[in-house]
């Protein structure tokens, strides 16, 4: 998050500085929550692609400071190929989602038993190649479930973000065959500009046949083959033209109407008033360099 | 039952490539073939039935076509000959980043996303898969080279900068380059084994020694991501296009380093994905999101061997000609022989382009300080001005530059010249004369153009204001262009008649260039207008009745405006400077002619049409000397196929009042914030630009036709324009921006998200807009005055409103509100007897003071979340139906009806909560035949019949565009036309409508 003044235009943007949360995202799973009610009896929880770490805040918050109960079995693991700022009650894991050492790192924290929860709010950079786009995020989706379904205890909760485009019907029929119900739900934070949404998985519940196991070598494909969700399988002859299984999960829209509207813009923040700083400073870009020769009109350069 | 058949499809392609004398475009779920010598098209073969094709391999005879987790082995004859070829479609689990054939055609290699090598036989018959041990970091990019049967190396980026090189047979890692950061966009082997090129997030090139794995060097650039980088012209130089629209040219010295040569602006707006190039002929293609294939002379100053010239002192001392210290170039003008230039030592020296020799045409001391050099091409003469009013004009021979004739004189009727202009139309060269002495007439002097011979005398009255700049003459009128951008035009057959003045007509200053167009049977004239400052506009004049119109208004990109002209395939080309740069730019396809780093505006610089349809010569003085650049007519075409916009299309509105050209036009509103007006024909579906618009500053949100002539447009920064279209003229459709709607303050920060209006008598009319702070105003257009009077405001609640209407019902004005809470909101409006739609005052003068909107009388919740698009119809005296569709997937029909009270109410009447996937964005109504059409983010197109007041789906349809974003639907007595826009426009019939 900037320290621009887009504090008008986004009430999110602001409230989320005012609170202390690293990006407005927080609220879209506190809405969530408010509607599903999944974070309410809930002992281990893992946050995946987590950083800069707004969710994990939230899951601190909702386990720990504002829990009547005790919290000494409670664990909250926040997985990132980045690096984190600390946050309580949170285990930081600079890790890669799809290894086998970091679900055995989880389930040591977990003293082996199984979580209850997990979820995902990770997105990958856009190419503007819309196919490559939506594929590249169904599959970032796949390897926190190929990890989720590993950890996961029967009848639990897998949140993930999603893009709602060409095939995402695809992958709502593919979660229907490892959940009981499976709910497309758009928070009132999310913009409705946007083609963001949640999927919401409730009641963890896999085929019973299948073993899922993670290995180095795989890749998403091959960890789903023994699964049978209706994923194309690769046999000795690459198959003529299939259109694959399609369903269309149920949609909600949470956070209800007296919630702030995200693509609204409001009046009522003073004119006058002091620009927070954003709680966690942007990140360096890939083409920092680059921008720093244009800025040094050294361009067009060879080194 | 319905049938929906694609016409024409304009969008995203991510491929090309050069095949003997063809180009193979993937373009969507096809293959486009060209003849790229001619630019015919060949064939449009579909290859996939969803899938885009990302790549084409060709071995021999054979095509292998690859996109998403689709590929298709092919012939050439296929390819040239078939309509479809989606029966030879096969799938594969993982998205396939790269195909090739093996060395000896019999089987292909396929890298998949996750670093694994399917090798198959060439009927799809798995031989194995080839992989390294490791991690499977996915892929954004990669490639496979084939040597031989032995040697075959892949070439993988990975998304955490990494590029894996590896040995396909014995699947051994040879390298792992790490030096990029960010993930890793295109990596490729040169055919001589001996370099791999790689681009990253990191906007750089890298060139790797494939011998020593040593990185040879690092090249910037790009100012965006790079998509696709190649090797050409047998390994020595590298092509890369870019996010950035450009297409740069590298040279790889011998000892590896790689130098920028050129950049070519190709695309207009992002993305450019594809591209190849024809070495031996040092041709470029290349494709991008807006769906123009572009090609590109990679030789564009060279190719000929005349196109530049540069005369430095020297060549004239070879030639005999002595150029005294100081002597400096003061004009020139280029005829059919050559060029003519004098010196500032009053030297008069002519070029001949025929025996490549300078010589001595005059000296003559009157010369010798400061003149003006003008002249006519047509009649082979110059005209010379000093400030004393001397004037020299001289005739040559056309064919070798011999003098004819030579005429001096001395002009005594103002005391000082300072301007000095000429202008020739029919058999008159008329020279124009102005002193900066306000007294002073103007002074026009027309010669005869055989003789050079004074016959015509003419002097006006100098208007406040003026300063000449411009000329043209035509008929009985000579037409002055001017500063403060004015424009003044005085009649010949009566000096004393006061100037038609035509003061302001655009910001910006000096008016740069004015140019006849065309005349109407009524006697009015269209001209077109540039100005320094990047205005152009087109005029259209009634001097008799001394009246005149703007009918078309635009503003270029960027940079600096000195003229424009229709070329001979009637497309619009201006031209001017952009920072060190001239351009020409073809306003009408939107690309670049050519570009010359000559300095900049300040220099002393001509363009000259070469008496060739297409040809120019650019001459400037730079440094001292005199640079001549030609710009020759194009052997091969500038371009394949014009696309649309490079970005998302948020709106479409067809004109449906009349056909145009075996068409209609329609208006495309895009997130790249212009406005393009086209039209596409009828039983083509192919789509010719007109005009793009770049008014609006920021991301468009609607546009709409309201009538034959009249279109409003609206974006954020609460811009809303409305637009008067005019199609008298046979030059093309023209549009110019009537009036902007008054925003709320100074800095507008709000978004309008949607308008709907209700024609009244007299051209006047109301319009709804409702705002993204959930305000809602209602205004009266006023024709006469050209207003806009607020009459209504108010607000629903706090959140965004995303679509209004207004309907009259039984007496009843009812304003219909959807914002993003799911309600369709509703208030009878007509309690305000004064805004009756029928009754209000259609001459009613200035700003009434406007009614606050009370609470709503209404509202009925209808989706889960906001309502995408709206249409409403009445379907007797008492009752509408509003038809919507949401963010939620849902399609809804629900019933408003007017009780004996005269109470509204309403309920939904039928609701589909699972209409498509994802995101339904438009809705449209075929009114003869009751049914509706929705598009969505699925990207699917569904038909419904609605006759029942049910939803019953007729029919479901893919469509290729993604971001499927809106729809327009034009009907005709037995048939409609579609357009679906999104990241992309496609055209299609619907047809067995009853």
């Amino acid at each position: 998050m900037g320290k621009s003044s887009k504090d008008k235009r986004d009430l999110y943007y602001r409230k989320a500085k005012e609170e202390g949360y690293r990006a407005r995202s927080a609220f879209k799973l506190l809405q969530l929550d408010e509607h599903f009610h999944f974070l309410d009896n809930v002992t281990r929880v893992v946050d995946l692609c987590a950083a800069p770490g707004s969710w994990s805040q939230v899951l601190s918050r909702r386990l720990f400071d504002e829990s009547t109960s005790d919290t000494s079995s409670k664990r909250i693991v926040a997985v990132d190929l980045q690096p984190m700022f600390p946050i309580d009650h949170v285990t930081t894991l600079q890790a890669d989602i799809t290894h086998p050492r970091t679900l055995n790192k989880i389930m040591e924290l977990f003293e082996g038993e199984k979580a209850d929860f997990v979820c995902s709010d990770g997105a990958p950079d856009v190419t503007g190649l819309h196919d490559l786009d939506e594929y590249v995020q169904q599959q970032l989706i796949l390897s926190a479930l190929q990890l989720t379904t590993c950890m996961l205890r029967k009848g639990g909760v897998f949140v993930a973000k999603i893009f709602r485009g060409r095939d995402i019907d695809m992958l709502y029929s593919q979660l229907g065959f490892l959940f009981d119900r499976v709910v497309c739900a758009k928070p009132r934070a999310s913009r409705g500009t946007s083609l963001e949404s949640f999927v919401v998985c409730l009641g963890y519940n896999p085929p019973a046949h299948w073993t899922p196991k993670l290995d180095v070598n795989a890749s998403i494909e091959d960890f789903f083959q023994g699964c049978d969700i209706g994923r194309l399988t690769l046999d000795d002859k690459l198959p003529s033209y299939t259109e694959e299984p399609r369903d269309i999960a149920e949609f909600l829209s949470c956070g209800g109407l007296g919630s702030f509207d995200s693509d609204a813009t409001y009046h009522d923040v003073p004119s006058n008033r002091k620009v927070l700083d954003p709680v966690q400073p942007p990140t360096n870009p890939p083409y920092k360099r680059a921008l720093e020769l244009k800025r040094k009109g050294k361009l067009n350069c060879v080194t | 039952m319905v049938q929906l058949d694609y016409l024409s499809h304009y969008g995203p392609s991510i491929c090309v490539k050069f095949f003997e004398r063809f180009v193979l475009a993937g373009y969507g779920p096809f293959i486009h073939v060209y003849d790229y010598k001619t630019g015919e098209l060949l064939n449009i073969a579909r290859i996939f039935n969803r899938n885009k094709v990302h790549g084409i391999s060709v071995k021999g005879d054979h095509i292998l076509a690859y996109g998403a987790r689709s590929l298709s082995v092919i012939t050439i004859q296929n390819v040239l000959e078939q309509r479809t070829l989606i029966n030879f479609e096969k799938n594969c689990h993982e998205w396939i980043i790269d195909a090739e054939f093996s060395a000896s055609g019999e089987s292909i290699f396929l890298l998949t996303s996750y670093n694994k090598v399917i090798c198959c036989s060439l009927d799809g018959t798995v031989d194995g898969i080839k992989a390294v041990f490791g991690e499977r970091s996915i892929l954004y990019s990669g490639s496979i080279k084939v040597f031989d049967d032995e040697r075959v190396y892949v070439n993988a980026g990975t998304v955490m900068g990494g590029v894996i090189i590896w040995d396909l047979f014995s699947e051994e890692k040879i390298y792992n380059f790490t030096g990029h950061e960010g993930s890793i966009f295109y990596v490729t082997l040169s055919d001589d084994g001996k370099y791999i090129a790689t681009c990253s997030d990191d906007r750089s090139i890298k060139l790797w020694n494939m011998d020593t794995g040593e990185l040879m060097s690092t090249a910037w650039g790009h100012t965006a991501r790079i998509w696709n980088l190649q090797f050409f012209d047998n390994d020595k130089k590298l092509v890369s296009v870019s996010e950035d629209c450009t297409c740069r040219v590298w040279d790889i010295m011998d000892n590896g380093v790689v130098k920028q040569r050129d950049a070519y602006e190709v695309h207009l707006t992002k993305n450019v994905w594809g591209v190849d190039v024809q070495s031996s002929e040092m041709i470029a293609v290349t494709s991008g999101n807006d769906g123009t294939l572009k090609l590109t002379d990679l030789k564009p100053l060279d190719r000929n061997g005349d196109e530049v010239h540069v005369f430095l002192r020297n060549d004239f001392e070879l030639d005999g000609l002595k150029l005294e210290v100081g002597e400096i170039f003061k004009g020139f003008f280029w005829l059919k022989f050559g060029l003519i230039a004098v010196t500032s030592h009053g030297q008069v020296l002519r070029y001949n382009q025929i025996t490549s020799r300078w010589n001595a045409v005059l000296q003559d001391e009157k010369l010798s300080s400061y003149t003006m050099t003008s002249g006519v091409q047509d009649i082979d003469t110059v005209v010379f001005c000093n400030n004393n009013c001397d004037l020299i004009l001289m005739k040559f021979q056309r064919g070798n530059g011999h003098l004819l004739s030579k005429v001096s004189l001395h002009v005594e009727e103002i005391s000082k010249c300072t301007n000095c202009l000429v202008a020739f139309e029919e058999n008159r060269l008329l020279v124009t004369l102005e002193s900066p002495k306000p007294s002073d007439n103007f002074l026009c002097l027309q010669f005869d153009v055989d003789s050079l011979e004074m016959c015509n005398k003419y002097q006006w009255k100098k208007p406040s204001g003026f300063f000449s700049s411009s000329l043209c003459v035509w008929n009985d009128y000579l037409i002055v262009g001017s500063k403060l951008g004015s424009m003044f035009v005085f009649t010949f057959s009566n000096p004393q008649y006061d100037a038609l003045m035509l003061r302001r007509l655009c910001p910006g200053d000096t008016i740069t260039s004015v140019k006849f167009v065309e005349t109407l049977p009524n006697g009015e004239s269209l001209f077109s207008i540039t100005n320094r400052d990047g205005y152009y506009l087109f005029l259209s004049i009634n001097v008799p009745e001394r009246r005149y119109k703007i009918v078309h208004s635009n503003k270029i990109s960027k940079g600096f405006l000195e003229g424009a002209f229709y070329n001979e395939d009637g497309d619009y080309i201006v031209y001017g400077f952009k920072s060190d740069h001239f351009y020409m730019f073809n306003e009408t396809k939107q690309f670049e002619i050519m570009s010359e780093l000559c300095g900049g505006a300040h220099r002393q610089w001509k363009l000259f049409k070469n008496f060739i349809p297409g040809e120019y010569v650019l001459v400037y003085v730079k440094a001292g000397n005199i640079h001549l650049r030609r710009v020759h007519q194009r052997n091969i075409p500038q371009t394949l196929v014009d696309g649309t916009h490079g970005r998302e299309i948020r709106d479409l509105s067809i004109r449906g009042s009349h056909p145009y050209r075996n068409g209609y036009l329609f208006c495309s509103a895009s997130e790249d914030t212009t406005i393009k007006l086209a039209v596409f024909e009828r039983e083509s579906g192919i789509i010719k630009n007109f005009w793009t618009q770049r008014k609006h500053t920021s991301g468009l949100q609607r546009c709409k036709f309201i009538s034959d002539k009249y279109m409003i447009s609206s974006a954020a920064r609460e811009e809303l324009y409305l637009w008067e279209l005019n199609t008298q003229f046979s030059t093309g459709p023209y549009m110019n921006l009537l009036k902007e709607l008054p925003p709320s303050s100074k800095n507008p920060d709000l978004r309008i998200m949607d308008f709907d209006y209700k024609m009244l008598d007299n051209g006047n009319f109301l319009l709804a807009t409702v705002y993204s702070d959930s305000a809602i105003k209602v205004w009266i257009y006023n024709s006469k005055t050209n207003e806009f009077n607020l009459l209504i405001q108010g607000r629903y609640e706090t959140c965004c409103l995303l679509n209004v209407a207004l309907i009259h019902l039984h007496e009843r004005d009812i304003l219909l509100v959807g914002p993003t809470d799911g309600h369709l909101v509703y208030w009878d409006i007509s309690k305000y007897s004064l805004f009756h739609f029928s009754e209000v005052a259609n001459d009613q003068e200035g700003a009434e003071e406007s009614h606050l909107l009370p609470k709503y009388d209404g509202r009925i919740l209808v989706h889960k979340a906001g309502i995408k698009d709206l249409a409403v119809r009445v379907t007797s005296g008492a009752c509408f139906k509003a038809y919507t569709v949401g963010d939620d997937n849902a399609v809804a029909i629900s019933t408003f009806s007017l009780n004996t009270a005269g109470f509204v109410s309403g309920a939904v009447s039928c609701l589909e909560d699972r209409g498509g996937a994802s995101t339904i964005t438009s809705l449209d109504l075929i009114e003869q035949s009751d049914k509706l059409i929705t598009t969505s983010v699925d990207q699917n197109v569904r038909v419904y019949d609605i006759s029942s007041d049910g939803l019953i789906l007729e029919l479901k349809t893919y469509t290729t565009i993604a971001d499927t974003g809106c729809s327009a639907v034009l009907n005709e007595s037995d048939k409609a036309f579609l357009l679906i826009g999104g990241v992309g426009l496609s055209v299609a019939k619907l047809t067995k409508l009853r």
